[in-house]
């Protein structure tokens, strides 16, 4: 049973009997009240840059180069070494670690 | 005005009062007025923010959710203003102001230890239930149960030794 005890409840009247003044209460709503309208004014920039971000993202995801898909775990990358005597390609490979 | 700002002034009319009553335990007045501030501040920013979840519980639990925190932020930057925060010696500087018997319990409850103490804190709102206070604490509702027993046997032994020692 959630209940709770009388006889310490009687005790804690003592400390219960303060209580805000008007001018207080006033003071504090006004304050969260500023606080709502504080976020508010930030909402529709916040909301701007998010759909700029998302033009951007898609953009740029557009443009991407396209090349082969990568296998599972392993990828590879040709480099052409200038200056070299050889004239020799490297082939690297990489193992991704999952 | 608009439907928001109506509800939260109700929310601010409501729960400051117990919010003060509980802050007045440890700190003078006027800090606590202004710790009742901060912690309406900080539940707007997180119920506006999303944070506030009413299937878990009340929103007056998750305000004194946040009041403990304010709480504990608060005895801190106390005790960095004043050095030493002694509870009798707060409780001695409020004696003029207050009644005799008020005084003796604020500083019977600062002299309780741990959950005992914060139980006790929280159950000054005579809103809050022991489920609510065992959800906040992260306790079972046994274990609040318990530390109220125990909270309330050594606040009247307090009390009966200070009223001996005086007379």
């Amino acid at each position: 049973m959630d209940k709770r005890d009388p006889e310490l409840d009687q005790m804690l009247d003592t400390l219960r009997g303060d209580r805000p003044t008007e001018k207080e209460l006033r003071g504090w709503q006004a304050a969260t009240l500023a606080a709502t309208r504080g976020n508010r004014r930030y909402l529709w920039p916040a909301l701007a840059a998010g759909l700029i971000g998302v033009v951007l993202g898609a953009a740029g995801a557009w443009n991407a180069p396209r090349g082969e898909e990568p296998c599972l775990n392993t990828y590879s990358q040709k480099l052409a070494v200038e200056n070299s005597e050889s004239d020799a390609t490297f082939e690297l490979t990489y193992v991704k670690l999952d | 005005m608009t439907k928001s700002d109506i509800a939260w002034s109700q929310v601010v009319r409501e729960l400051s009062p117990g919010l003060l009553s509980y802050f007045q335990v440890v700190f003078p007045r006027e800090i606590a007025a202004d710790l009742v501030q901060e912690t309406l501040l900080r539940l707007v920013m997180k119920v506006r923010g999303g944070s506030f979840q009413p299937t878990v519980g009340s929103l007056r639990m998750y305000a004194y959710g946040i009041a403990r925190l304010v709480r504990l932020e608060g005895r801190r930057s106390e005790g960095r203003v004043l050095h030493v925060v002694d509870p009798d010696q707060v409780a001695d500087e409020r004696a003029g102001a207050e009644g005799d018997q008020k005084r003796l319990l604020r500083r019977a409850i600062a002299r309780l230890k741990g959950l005992e103490q914060e139980v006790i804190l929280l159950l000054v709102d005579r809103d809050l239930t022991l489920a609510e206070i065992a959800a906040l604490l992260d306790v079972p509702v046994g274990t609040v149960k318990s530390h109220v027993h125990r909270a309330k046997e050594n606040l009247k032994d307090m009390l009966r030794e200070t009223h001996a020692g005086e007379r």
